[in-house]
């Protein structure tokens, strides 16, 4: 009863401010969409296989007497050459986009976040060598060090999540560092020393937490980027491995019945489109909400 | 002899800071002596930048690093010499346990991202070893001694959702959560308005009272210092000026600042407010610190630092009887019209 009533004051403040979050994004209509969008795009990885028609589709099965047919009630996207469904083969996608896209950008923040704070909150020879590491990797150019990293580890969906990760984690780093800096300056830090905080503590729950609203609002973006990213490298054959409903696999195979099947390519298409529209978007009005000056009221 | 020596629980000895800068060390603090009895409160008085702050700071051992640098001297705290002090003993042992500190900014001293019992029960924990229920209740028991109403309610806000006053209170509260001995308040009463400032300033008060605390007060008010304390100093660009009982200090200003600091208190309407022109002399190098603003010194003044003089003048009579602080002391060859 009493660890009950603990646990639920210690989430009630956030969960105030959550309600305070939803309700501004709420009240733009672009991001009230976005969030509907997003919202439906988790239920349909969630059911997918209740929603497919075809749910054998997405990974197995094939089916060539269907080959190559135009949108229609029964296939409501069409077919591919093997005759599968894309309609249920996209919303299999879904789920892989959404899950890859996640997992990218938490690892790369796992990895980004606390080198930026200890590179920020440390100073000195700490932040140095941290901060040429980061040079190092944002000297190549993103796209191409995803390339380099997945080829040498080998073509699959799990390389090139940590592919992605390894490329991305100096955006986060970046961007946390500058930020560190100029908390460590502020007051409440060295009243929190003046009372006998020690150093990591400082830095992890102290500068940390007080970093970390640009960052949301820069992975909340990047979700669409690195969904685009992946996209591109299944596109290259360096990501997700066939048969799997990648949608820039997809988009990869369709190359071949492009001018024939114009329905092949442009589904996926859309959906890559919409997803990584609706998560820019969603990062825009994340901004907004937690930066007050940009705050429309 | 060194019992003699040890007997003031706080004294700091020849104390020098500088900073770094392109053109070298540049000292801002410069302390011969200031001794603080256990019980007792310390009023330090000086204007921006004389280096009020960088005296707290230096206590604590938390100088901007590697700006800051301790020159010379010694901070004795008890017997022990703080700036010989490891960081690490610093963090353990002095700092939040034997030695808190109110900053003077109550707008900016608290966490945003945190509510008010996050932090409180942050540093329970970690000092008391207090979790869960206890913990709780040891946060609502602090709110109520540093008379908060509402604590049950209070405790699950945010900073930006209280004032600068009730801000102040909870910042008092988390210093004082550990029963520290000696309280340094720079300046707690900075961005308040004044009947928020008098709330906080009695809090402390009753606070020191109840706790035998020694406090450090620093401020830029003379008047304040008067009510709330019984000693005070002037610091002026980096050095004690005047030192004394406070209410003769400010009945009796010995060192020409003082004199002039005091004159600027506002007293009554129908007495107009005089702001005499400041003729700016040159610097002195190795002069008196004051001297380039001095309306009494002379050539010697710009060749010697007067060093703090002990003074015996009628109104210190009370002083006369307490064997630690004999007598008004002030660094001045002019003070007082005795040379």
């Amino acid at each position: 009863m009493t660890q009950n009533s603990n646990l639920l004051r210690a989430i009630q403040p956030a969960v105030r401010e959550l309600k305070v979050t939803f309700y501004l994004l709420n009240r733009n209509l672009l991001q009230r969409i976005s969030m509907v969008i997003i919202l439906l795009l988790i239920l349909i990885a969630i059911f997918a296989p209740v929603i497919a028609p075809y749910p054998g589709h997405a990974i197995s099965d094939t089916n060539p007497k269907d080959k190559l047919l135009p949108p229609s009630r029964q296939y409501l996207f069409g077919t591919d050459e093997l005759g599968r469904d894309l309609f249920s083969r996209i919303l299999y996608g879904t789920r892989i986009s959404l899950r890859t896209a996640l997992l990218a950008v938490g690892l790369a923040l796992l990895i980004g976040a606390p080198l930026g704070a200890i590179a920020g909150g440390l100073g000195g020879i700490a932040d140095e060598i941290i901060m040429r590491l980061t040079d190092i990797f944002l000297s190549f150019p993103p796209l191409l060090l995803a390339i380099a990293i997945s080829s040498f580890l080998g073509p699959s969906l799990e390389n090139a999540i940590l592919a992605i990760a390894i490329s991305w984690w100096p955006w986060y780093t970046r961007i946390i560092r500058g930020q560190a800096v100029s908390i460590r300056e502020r007051q409440f830090v060295r009243a929190a020393r003046a009372i006998g905080t020690p150093l990591p503590k400082i830095i992890f729950s102290h500068i940390l937490p007080n970093t970390l609203a640009p960052v949301i609002v820069q992975a909340s973006m990047d979700i669409g980027g690195v969904i685009l990213t992946i996209a591109s490298l299944s596109f290259l054959g360096l990501g997700a491995q066939p048969p799997i409903p990648e949608w820039g696999l997809l988009i990869s195979s369709s190359r071949t019945y492009f001018l024939n099947a114009w329905w092949y390519s442009t589904f996926p298409g859309i959906a890559i489109f919409i997803t990584v529209m609706v998560f820019n978007l969603i990062g825009d009005g994340i901004r907004e909400v937690l930066d007050p000056r940009t705050r429309k009221f | 002899m060194t019992d003699q020596k040890t007997q003031f629980y706080f004294e700091i000895k020849d104390l020098s800071v500088g900073f770094r800068t392109f053109e070298g060390i540049k000292p801002v603090l410069n302390i011969e002596g200031l001794r603080i009895n256990r019980g007792e409160t310390y009023g330090l008085v000086g204007e921006s930048g004389a280096g009020k702050t960088v005296l707290a700071l230096t206590i604590l051992g938390l100088l901007p690093k590697p700006a800051g640098m301790i020159l010379n001297g010694s901070i004795l705290f008890d017997g022990v010499d703080l700036l010989k002090q490891s960081e690490k003993q610093m963090a353990e042992i002095y700092r939040g346990k034997r030695l808190a500190m109110i900053f003077q900014d109550p707008m900016s001293t608290l966490n945003p991202v945190f509510t008010v019992g996050q932090q409180i029960e942050r540093v329970i924990t970690r000092q008391e070893g207090l979790k869960g229920e206890a913990c709780l209740k040891r946060s609502l028991e602090l709110l109520d001694m540093v008379k908060l109403p509402d604590t049950m309610n209070l405790i699950d806000k945010y900073p930006h959702e209280l004032s600068g006053g009730q801000r102040q209170r909870i910042i008092i509260a988390i210093a004082l959560s550990c029963g520290a001995e000696f309280l340094i308040a720079d300046e707690p009463t900075r961005n308040l308005d004044v009947t928020i400032q008098a709330g906080i300033l009695k809090l402390i008060d009753e606070l020191q009272r109840d706790f035998k605390m020694s406090v450090l007060f620093i401020g830029n008010n003379v008047s304040l210092v008067n009510i709330f304390c019984r000693n005070a100093g002037i610091l002026y660009r980096g050095k004690l000026v005047e030192e004394g009982l406070s209410n003769c200090v400010v009945q009796n200003p010995l060192h020409p600042y003082t004199q002039t600091l005091i004159s600027a208190i506002p007293r009554s309407k129908s007495e107009k407010l005089k702001f005499s022109k400041t003729v700016i002399k040159p610097e002195a190098e190795n002069g008196c610190p004051y001297f380039s603003r001095c309306t009494i010194g002379k050539e010697n003044c710009s060749m010697h630092v007067p060093m703090l003089r002990e003074f015996r003048t009628e109104s210190s009579a009370e002083s006369l009887n307490d064997i630690q602080n004999p007598v008004q002391k002030a660094a001045c060859f002019y003070a007082g019209g005795t040379i």
